[in-house]
């Protein structure tokens, strides 16, 4: 009888855990998502930004996150992939290999406004970029290497031992069997894992205050040579991205409809988020059906 | 042959041959390829085979058998050098491939495995289709594609497996059955046009109809290939095998014609052993 409680009881204990997280998001993306989706509108997201009227937009905002995260990814990605390769696969226990798991690990729990002030220390001050995109970029590549390297060594790793040794065994040299079994069977896990970074990135404010800036120049969206200063595409311009926008809105705003943009603003965020959260798991199941030959 | 032999003679010169030293048999008829000569493999401390000589017979099917642990597939695993992938292991002795020792650590182990390919206990086709678990090898090694469909014919032919699949080739080797998986993996062995096939525990992911059919096939290859083969089952040890080595705690205790073997064991532990006493 009593186990039988217990049984019950321990059920309910989950199900109750379970049911405050749901209800907390819920809660959450449902208050930012109504109180932000009736502010945004598309001239919203196509009016500059104003500093002190009514009405002004996102419009620089919103392609300083895109620039920002596609640099970052430029960066990170590359890096991390080859780095969690050589973890998984090339990487022989021992010492040297223990301490660089060990720095991945401290660089990814770094807090990230620490990471901001290294930024601003060593790229925007010491390399002399300014407040710039490039800096930003590097920054949130401290930020978001670890997590690179973390899910493509996690999803070499968990690619079955038994393919590695098919491979290995007709005659196929290491580094062919990596290429050509490893990292296709990996690739879902490891697209999966740089989608939901980007994510992360997308959403970042606190490393970016002090690298990427608090402003941006009036951006002329027809001059595309990248080293006029009005250029969106000039990577060593100073550029405020979304959420630090929202955070400079909230918190230094004088413009009379600050509530209004600074939750349009979190609404648009949260739903670009969602969108690379379920972009990650469509196109990594369907690239792995591809590859796989499977339906 | 050729990388393998080239490394070796560079290293030994051409005055190494071929010499019989077969302790525990000390037959001079047996038409081996592959001579392994006072063979230990370690792992870290642990000597998991102890000191083995015995010929694997040309076009023969040699088959071990002993009790889980007894160093079977260790011994196995060292013939095509898969324990390199294992960083504590490490090998005493020789095995000689054609007047070649495969252990001498300047062998190219990648031209190694091409001729002495293997078949491994679990299934283990690529998760792609059929026909590019068999081409996967032939484009490592630059083989036009015009010839590979005559190959991929063949060699899946060649594994009793063409009439079962020739019209969904572009599907997931996943897709097929167990037994099927098992004759593809053999097939893509056979694709390389080996020298030697291991086959380590073949059948014992198989149900007895799949099993009966890699079993056939095995007794049809031979005719062109070496077979050595890891069983936990002796009736198809007898049934398929013509030379028995029975391994106990990584020795060789006996090694002979497998009817002899089974009919009239001459050591205790084989007898008690092939009779059920322990496993």
């Amino acid at each position: 009888m009593s186990r039988r409680i217990i049984n019950n009881f321990a059920t309910s204990v989950f199900i109750l855990c379970a049911v405050i997280m749901t209800a907390t998001l819920v809660y959450l993306l449902g208050y930012i998502l109504t109180n932000g989706l009736s502010n945004v509108d598309w001239s919203f997201l196509t009016t500059n930004s104003s500093s002190a009227m009514e009405g002004g937009g996102i419009k620089n905002q919103l392609w300083n996150s895109f620039y920002i995260l596609v640099v970052t990814l430029i960066l990170s990605v590359p890096l991390g992939v080859l780095g969690g390769i050589y973890l998984a696969e090339y990487a022989r226990p021992g010492k040297l290999t223990n301490v660089i798991r060990t720095s991945v690990e401290v660089l990814s729990s770094l807090p990230s406004i620490v990471v901001g002030m290294f930024g601003l220390l060593v790229f925007v001050q010491y390399a002399g970029l300014g407040y710039s995109i490039i800096a930003g970029a590097l920054a949130l590549t401290v930020f978001n290497l670890p997590i690179i390297v973390r899910v493509t060594e996690d999803s070499i790793r968990s690619v079955p031992k038994k393919q590695k040794n098919a491979s290995l065994a007709l005659g196929i040299t290491h580094w062919h069997t990596v290429k050509t079994v490893l990292v296709p069977a990996a690739f879902p896990g490891i697209l999966t894992g740089i989608l939901l970074s980007a994510g992360r990135i997308f959403g970042e404010a606190a490393a970016l205050l002090f690298t990427a800036g608090l402003s941006t120049n009036n951006l002329q969206f027809d001059t595309w040579n990248p080293f006029n200063s009005d250029s969106p595409l000039n990577p060593f311009r100073s550029a405020e991205t979304l959420s630090v926008h929202i955070w400079k809105v909230n918190s230094q705003g004088i413009m009379p409809d600050v509530d209004e943009i600074a939750s349009g603003s979190a609404a648009v965020l949260i739903l670009f988020v969602l969108v690379f959260n379920v972009t990650a798991r469509v196109i990594g199941n369907i690239i792995y059906n591809k590859i796989t030959g499977s339906k | 042959m050729l990388k393998v032999k080239k490394h070796a003679e560079n290293n030994y010169g051409e005055s190494q041959t071929k010499e019989r030293t077969l302790d525990k048999t000390n037959e001079p008829e047996f038409n081996s390829l592959l001579d392994l000569r006072n063979l230990s493999v370690y792992y870290g401390d642990h000597q998991a085979v102890k000191n083995v000589s015995m010929p694997i017979e040309k076009n023969k099917v040699t088959a071990f058998i002993g009790p889980s642990g007894c160093g079977k597939s260790t011994l196995l695993r060292t013939i095509n050098r898969m324990n390199d992938q294992i960083p504590i292991a490490h090998y005493d002795g020789e095995i000689n491939y054609d007047g070649v020792n495969i252990l001498n650590k300047d062998i190219d182990v990648v031209a190694l495995r091409k001729e002495i390919g293997m078949v491994f206990q679990e299934p283990n086709p690529f998760p792609k289709p059929i026909r590019k678990n068999i081409t996967h090898a032939l484009k490592f090694m630059g083989m036009a594609k015009s010839n590979m469909n005559e190959i991929v014919e063949n060699s899946l032919k060649q594994a009793a497996l063409w009439d079962e699949i020739k019209d969904r080739l572009g599907d997931s080797a996943l897709s097929l059955s167990g037994g099927q998986q098992q004759r593809l993996c053999i097939a893509r062995a056979l694709a390389l046009q080996p020298n030697v096939l291991l086959l380590d525990e073949p059948t014992s992911a198989l149900d007895p109809i799949s099993s009966a059919k890699v079993e056939d096939l095995v007794m049809e290859l031979k005719q062109h290939y070496t077979i050595a083969i890891v069983t936990h089952n002796m009736e198809q040890a007898a049934r398929i095998s013509d030379n028995t080595a029975f391994l106990y705690n990584g020795d060789l205790i006996e090694f002979g014609n497998t009817s002899d073997l089974f009919t009239n064991p001459k050591e205790q532990r084989t007898e008690d052993y092939i009779s059920g006493k322990f496993s």
